[in-house]
């Protein structure tokens, strides 16, 4: 059975990388049957996993009558489908807005400030120094509400630039590495567990 | 009435969210936020069909008909079904669908991703040139990363770990934070504006 | 010389290239030493710390896509944690029907391995819709927010350890998230572990790796591992290689060759470009 799987997994991947050489009907199939699959198996999920305890369990079994509120609220979401009455569907959508946008500035600065803190450290070490020159001008660079045509605002806006570049660089140079180890992964796959060419 | 009372339910959900971690209601708040998070589960779990519905729509409408390429709509409609159908039945950890999801549909999309892996290369040779004095910073770090990162890279160039270490740990860390500084404003800004009804583009009414 | 062929290459011969050029060193190991990083260091050593039989909350945050970076962290992860008779409970929010079924694999392949019994050392709660909402209420209520069962349905009422576990306020001792994206990292930490003041620490896929250094600087992830080099990293201190060492040197192999193509483009670019000014 594990073999199986291998085989089936090495065609799949196959398929999927014959679109280096052009796209093909092999590709094709594999991408559509990939999506299929996955709404499939998300909608299962949902039912099994979440809708099942929610409304067998907490619903009817507890007595939680007081859910059918959110859960109409919800189902509202699928008036986007009624001509007419597409409107309905916001009200579902506000809710959903207005919680993450309430979350976000509740809860964001407990993550944020410390950012800020650290940023304004002892300036001890010539690493510190760098450092706090560098946020602060990358800030001055994203502050589009100064004029800095020029004099110091300007070459310390390009300061900022300069840094953005090298953390941008070091950003393609980290995600080189990620993609790469995404090739590995899939020969691995091929070459050691199907073909059992590698130990 | 159709445009307010989307506006005005944003609004008092933030609030809402937002008075009970600024303000301490004992007991009675901790209960109020609790269940309030539970019912925004279960808005999202009586909607997790919106995506099925719109898939089904769209790939129903292209068999019907007969669009060009029609039969992949037909066979993601049919994977669809059969696996909603094999995952029900068997469980979503059971062994046909576990053994079906990972070979066929995991693998697919992990081999898809990995295209990037070759595009990747392609950039670098294509695109990635020394054209001015940014795109060589740019080009320099991102010289120096991939080869501290590589284990070769310490055979070529002796020490060159340890300064892809500092690259990574102080002009790149000081560059992002100065970027997350930036953008923390910004989503605090588009999170007032959302709730203050100023950014009404979700209700398809625009600014 | 014809410089613009050198701009010209089918760009198919490149990728025969790359490929060919991993290949070779997964049948001749190249058997370059790993050295592991300050960060990878912290992220054992965090671990390490915690006493003996603590709870450790995994969250593998992650879509199939960028997998086969972060599945071996967990894999380290599972057998450092159940080497010190720590206990795992696992969610994924990344993606519903990839997470939680390789973490599933991942940590029972271990768990088998080491003699560890499901929902007695271990258990998976795997994927909820709106993962902020969920993350808020297991802070008080590990039961309410997953809605009383596991990944596969299970009540949670069948196992053992949940009834240890309740809430993570009170009962989990460290947060490990690996991450690609949201939510991910950033949402454990502005729901969870901020607000309780948890250790949070864990890996993300290179792609973002930079992105997340400042908070290891200011110390809100207690280190990270970076990606298949991290996770190999991190196997070493384990002292178990896996998946992860065993990739370095295609990487290596992988790296070099990019830089040869880069070089390549450039040597092109220069020269026609040199060229085109004499004209």
């Amino acid at each position: 059975m594990e073999q199986l799987g291998n085989i089936v997994s090495t065609i799949c991947i196959l398929m999927a990388w014959s679109y280096l050489i052009k796209e093909n009907a092999f590709y094709t199939f594999a991408e559509h049957l990939l999506v299929g699959m996955a709404v499939g198996r998300g909608i299962a999920y949902t039912i099994e996993v979440q809708l099942t305890p929610r409304i067998v369990d907490e619903m009817m079994g507890q007595g939680r009558w007081s859910l059918l509120i959110p859960a109409v609220i919800g189902c509202l979401i699928y008036f986007r489908f009624a001509k007419g009455y597409e409107w309905v569907s916001r009200i579902c959508m506000a809710v959903w807005i207005g919680y993450g946008a309430g979350n976000a500035l509740a809860f964001n600065p407990a993550t944020y400030m410390p950012q800020v803190f650290d940023t304004f450290i002892k300036l001890d070490s010539i690493d510190n120094i760098i450092y706090f020159l560098i946020v602060i001008s990358v800030v001055w660079y994203f502050i589009f509400t100064v004029r800095k045509d020029s004099g110091f605002g300007q070459q310390f806006s390009v300061v900022g630039r300069y840094a953005l570049m090298i953390a941008f660089g070091s950003a393609y140079g980290s995600i080189t590495m990620s993609y790469l180890s995404l090739i590995i992964g899939q020969l691995e796959i091929i070459l050691r567990d199907t073909l059992h060419l590698l130990k | 009435m159709r445009r307010q009372l989307p506006l005005i339910l944003v609004a008092v959900t933030a609030f809402f969210v937002m008075a009970m971690k600024f303000f301490n209601f004992g007991e009675f708040g901790a209960a109020a936020i609790r269940e309030a998070d539970i019912w925004i589960q279960v808005t999202y779990e009586f909607a997790f069909l919106l995506g099925a519905i719109n898939f089904t729509r769209l790939h129903l409408g292209n068999v019907s008909r007969k669009r060009p390429k029609w039969v992949y709509s037909a066979i993601a409609l049919v994977a669809m079904v059969l696996t909603f159908i094999i995952t029900l039945i068997d469980g979503v950890n059971g062994d046909i669908a576990v053994f079906l999801y990972e070979n066929i549909a995991n693998r697919i999309d992990s081999a898809i991703y990995a295209l990037l892996g070759f595009y990747v290369c392609s950039a670098a040779y294509r695109s990635f040139k020394l054209k001015n004095l940014e795109a060589g910073i740019l080009l320099v770090s991102a010289v120096v990363l991939m080869l501290a990162q590589a284990p070769i890279g310490d055979a070529i160039l002796p020490g060159i770990s340890k300064v892809g270490e500092w690259i990574l740990n102080v002009p790149n860390s000081a560059g992002m934070r100065g970027i997350r500084l930036g953008a923390g404003i910004g989503a605090y800004a588009a999170s007032i504006r959302v709730i203050l009804g100023l950014e009404r583009s979700w209700t398809g009414s625009g600014s | 010389m014809d410089w613009e062929k050198l701009q010209h290459i089918d760009i198919r011969i490149l990728y025969a290239i790359i490929l060919l050029c991993m290949i070779i060193p997964m049948f001749k190991p190249l058997g370059m030493p790993v050295a592991v990083s300050e960060n990878t260091q912290k992220v054992y050593q965090v671990i390490e710390d915690l006493p003996d039989g603590s709870v450790i909350w995994v969250s593998h945050d992650t879509g199939s896509g960028n997998a086969p970076e972060l599945n071996p962290m967990i894999t380290a992860l599972a057998r450092q944690a159940f080497r010190k008779n720590c206990k795992l409970v696992g969610t994924a929010f990344f993606s519903e029907t990839v997470g939680p079924t390789l973490l599933y694999d991942y940590i029972n392949e271990v768990a088998e391995e080491m003699g560890k019994e499901y929902g007695v050392d271990w258990v998976n709660l795997g994927y909820r819709l709106n993962a902020e909402a969920c993350m808020k209420v297991m802070v008080d209520d590990v039961w309410a927010g997953v809605g009383g069962v596991d990944w596969s349905g299970t009540s949670l009422e069948n196992f053992p350890l949940m009834q240890q576990v309740r809430s993570i306020r009170n009962d989990v001792d460290l947060i490990f998230v690996t991450t690609v994206g949201t939510p991910g990292y950033g949402d454990w930490m502005a729901y969870v572990a901020q607000p309780l003041n948890k250790p949070l620490t864990g890996g993300a896929s290179l792609t973002m790796y930079s992105g997340v250094q400042h908070y290891i600087r200011s110390g809100q992830l207690k280190g990270f591992l970076g990606g298949l080099r991290g996770a190999a990293e991190y196997e070493q201190l384990v002292e178990h290689p896996g998946q992860g060492l065993a990739g370095m040197d295609a990487q290596s192999m992988g790296h070099i060759t990019v830089l040869v193509f880069l070089l390549l483009g450039n040597i092109g670019y220069f020269m026609v470009r040199g060229k085109n000014s004499r004209q």
